[in-house]
């Protein structure tokens, strides 16, 4: 099954992802089939000037949250991370502190470095990205704009600039669209080399970390290959690349926000297209905090908070909704499943 | 479940305290209807035998008896239906029905194989239970569970829940662990419940399409038999509650009493926090992630289901006899001069009064200074000021001006051990808890855990039933103290 997904292009709903168990293969359930699509539903929402809310009542909370997120990087992983985003990511280093922590892609290798700004030689744009200490010279590369995509920018700062760097050797494309044929098959991804080195936040979830981290790391899924003459085995993880699961400086395309952190680095250029409040907890401390962000909210009817989350939300529904426009979910909803949904203007 | 007697006594408290009316509230009645309620409604939400300890006392009943004495002179339009009904109960507790035992083996066996959950809505009463049916059942066959355990993901094949539902949780029903529920109520009370959407613009309004339905065991009670007050919730009356435990409660009206919140806690304890801005204890959430699960959280954030940690064996303040043991040779000397301020303060504000002594403070350009920091600075609990000013304001006030940046120092001191320990003794918890079975502790509500040689002593962790809103002046020695009120206040 597919739906159509951002920019017209068709989008993959895993219908045929497999749950793997010693070995065994069983088609994923009806249950998460629809979380998939009701966060590739929001995903596809493009309306300027409007932001979606769903919001899903369930008996259990288990992995919503998980196939939710699946939903939202499939139908935008279609986005390439090509010239149309080229513009806005200018834009948004020439707003980056100077001394952010960076890396640098150059040929087969990534170098660590700290942001010198922008300056303008004949007409050109330029980056500096300081890639060596002051005590050897502090070498200073100097990007052009139209090559801006090979700056991104840090996770962990850069206490020290090396004398002489050579960089880390990152793995070819080759081997890495190798490693990655479980997500691109799964995804239907037009170019896996794109998707698994260009950082791009397409959804944020905002729950308990280490729930999460189990569920989207601990199950084994499974895609048929006809290439391979049968099944390329993966998690949730290899498709939903979240920043706090991998090593440093990997790209990634969702972020997990922890309900107990306290505060959290949000730059414009970071919003995410969906934010999935995974637990009514996390929901009300945060509701606020990505104001341009459609948003899933995941309430289990057994959390402590989960009357007062739905009170909030039908509060936010009578005021806040526009019109009468719903997100529509391709799936059919499950049993004991409550959804709610609705849009406000002026975001 | 049919029981003529208990249908009697029942309906007959009911219809004694729609008589009562307003005088309900009177003090003189208050005992006598909370006592009488305790009883019928642990018979109902236990099914256990009538005269077990666990419901019933013999002692208590004769002190109602004695107390009832004075019925006839201070209210005898009342007093033939008050020993009425308190003649009904002793018959009632003599009876040798197994109410529990007799629901048990009428019940349909669940369809599926697997393990039947018996939900009891009091926690209190599921030790009891659970003994009364080790006799006859094992724990693989029944489980004796609280509401709290059916928010896990496991399922049951069957649940088997004691009383009317809306005693219970609506996520009992909405957010089933299992396809089969049978609920056991009294045939006279009506025992329905609201159903419905939760969201205002919810996409699916049918309740059919909601899941199976419960079957009830009980048989439809007799038209005209209900008396209205049936339907109604077993409403925990806030008033009642904390207004017992406050009367025992040992408050302080010098200048040294703290203000602090009433907690009442499972195994009917209870026990006051200070309420004062930065105070804080230690919690069990779980609902955070494990390596957040024990932390410490403002007093004012802690809500019921949380779990609390308190001393309950060792002298003292836990974190205090940690942060000496980091302050080592010098814990001595920055106690002393702790204690000496304080005491200096402390007799300063006897001589005058808060207010003066607080006009006296602004003077010396102390801004925070107003009657609440005042018997914060005064308590053990505080360590020091928050700016240096304010602190240095008080050394001149107490006649200690020309120590005023030694003493800071030590109390900065003392503040960073505080803080230390509080680290090593969330660690010592965080290790205790990741081998602990906390369903257990989900389950009865506390538990205990035994601290290390270099913290000594023990801590409970006790569940959080309720929470004042109102707050009280109680003597410092009184805070984080668990304690049982002599008299627990009782559901309607």
């Amino acid at each position: 099954m597919s739906e159509e997904g951002v920019n017209g292009r068709k989008s993959v709903l895993p219908a045929d992802l497999y749950l793997s168990n010693a070995g065994e293969k069983a088609a994923l359930p009806e249950w998460s089939r629809f979380f998939v699509s009701a966060g590739s539903s929001l995903a596809s929402r493009m309306e300027a000037g409007y932001r979606y809310t769903t919001g899903v009542a369930l008996p259990i909370s288990a992995y919503a949250a998980a196939f939710a997120a699946l939903g939202i990087v499939a139908a935008r992983s279609s986005i390439p991370p090509g010239p149309e985003n080229l513009g806005e990511y200018v834009e948004f280093l020439r707003g980056l502190p100077i001394d952010s922590a960076v890396f640098v892609r150059s040929g087969n290798r990534k170098l660590k470095g700290l942001f010198r700004g922008v300056r303008t030689d004949n007409g050109l744009k330029l980056f500096g990205v300081q890639l060596e200490d002051r005590s050897s010279g502090g070498l200073t590369r100097w990007i052009p704009a139209a090559q801006a995509m090979s700056i991104e920018v840090a996770d962990t700062p850069v206490k020290k600039l090396p004398k002489r760097q050579k960089g880390q050797i990152v793995v070819s494309k080759r081997e890495l669209v190798q490693q990655n044929r479980f997500a691109g098959l799964a995804l239907a991804l037009g170019d896996v080399y794109d998707f698994v080195t260009y950082s791009r936040l397409e959804c944020t979830i905002v729950g308990v970390a280490s729930r999460l981290n189990e569920e989207i790391t601990a199950i084994t899924l499974s895609v048929k290959s006809s290439s391979h003459g049968g099944f390329l085995d993966g998690t949730l993880q290899h498709l939903l690349r979240i920043r706090e699961f991998l090593r440093p400086g990997q790209a990634y395309r969702s972020v997990v926000v922890s309900t107990g952190t306290q505060s959290e680095k949000l730059t414009q250029a970071e919003a995410p297209a969906v934010v999935i409040f995974d637990g009514a907890t996390g929901f009300l401390k945060r509701r606020n905090d990505w104001g341009n962000s459609h948003r899933l909210v995941v309430l289990d009817r057994t959390e402590r908070h989960f009357e007062e989350a739905v009170a909030v939300l039908n509060q936010e529904y009578v005021q806040n909704r526009a019109d009468d426009r719903k997100v529509q979910v391709s799936e059919r909803v499950p049993r004991g499943v409550e959804l709610m949904s609705f849009r406000e203007s002026g975001r | 479940m049919s029981h003529p007697a208990l249908r009697s006594f029942y309906l007959g408290l009911n219809a004694f305290a729609r008589r009562l009316g307003e005088t309900a509230e009177d003090d003189y009645w208050t005992p006598y209807l909370r006592q009488l309620r305790r009883y019928r409604f642990g018979l109902c939400a236990s099914l256990l035998p009538p005269g077990h300890s666990a419901i019933y006392s013999e002692d208590a009943i004769h002190q109602l008896s004695t107390y009832l004495r004075r019925v006839d002179t201070i209210y005898p339009t009342f007093a033939q239906a008050a020993h009425g009904l308190l003649a009904e109960v002793r018959p009632l507790a003599r009876g040798e029905e197994h109410p529990l035992l007799d629901v048990l083996t009428t019940l349909d066996a669940p369809e599926e194989s697997g393990q039947i959950a018996l939900l009891i809505s009091d926690l209190r009463l599921i030790p009891a239970v659970a003994a009364e049916l080790e006799p006859y059942t094992s724990p693989n066959e029944i489980e004796v569970v609280s509401a709290i355990q059916l928010r896990r993901a496991r399922c049951y094949a069957q649940i088997v829940v004691i009383g009317p539902a809306y005693w219970h949780p609506a996520y009992v029903f909405d957010a089933p662990r299992s396809r089969h529920i049978d609920v056991v109520r009294p045939e006279w009370l009506k025992g329905r419940r609201e159903t419905g959407p939760v969201f205002v613009g919810s996409a699916r309004r049918s309740a059919a399409e909601r899941w199976p339905p419960v079957r009830p065991l009980a048989v439809a009670p007799p038209a005209g038999a209900l008396e209205e007050d049936d339907e109604r919730l077993p409403d925990i009356n806030r008033g009642d509650l904390f207004a017992e435990a406050f009367r025992e409660a040992p408050i302080e009206r010098g200048p040294e009493g703290v203000s602090a919140r009433l907690f009442l806690l499972a195994g009917e304890h209870a026990v006051f926090l200070e309420a004062t801005e930065g105070s804080s204890v230690h919690v069990i959430d779980m609902e955070e992630d494990v390596a957040a699960q024990v932390k410490r959280m403002p007093v004012g954030d802690i809500e019921p289901g949380m779990f609390i940690l308190l001393r309950t064996r060792g002298g003292g303040d836990y974190v205090v006899s940690v942060a000496d043991r980091l302050l080592g040779d010098d814990a001595a000397r920055c106690r002393s001069i702790q204690r000496l301020w304080k005491e200096r303060l402390r007799e300063v504000v006897r001589r005058s009064n808060l207010s003066n002594v607080c006009t006296k403070l602004r003077g010396l350009k102390c801004s925070k200074a107003d009657e609440s920091n005042l018997r914060y600075w005064m308590s053990e609990r505080n360590i020091r000021t928050g700016r240096y000013e304010d602190f240095a304001a008080i050394m001149h006030l107490v006649g200690l001006d020309r120590h005023a940046r030694e003493y800071w120092d030590a109390m900065g001191r003392i503040d960073a051990a505080h803080r230390r320990a509080g680290f090593e003794i969330r660690d010592l918890l965080l290790r205790q808890i990741g081998e602990t079975n906390l369903v257990e502790l989900e389950r009865v509500g506390l538990m205990d855990f035994e601290l290390s040689e270099s913290v000594g002593g023990s801590l409970t962790a006790f569940r959080v039933e309720d929470a004042s809103a109102e707050t009280r002046t109680v003597s410092p020695a009184s805070l984080h103290r668990p304690f049982q009120p002599r008299s627990t206040p009782w559901r309607r």
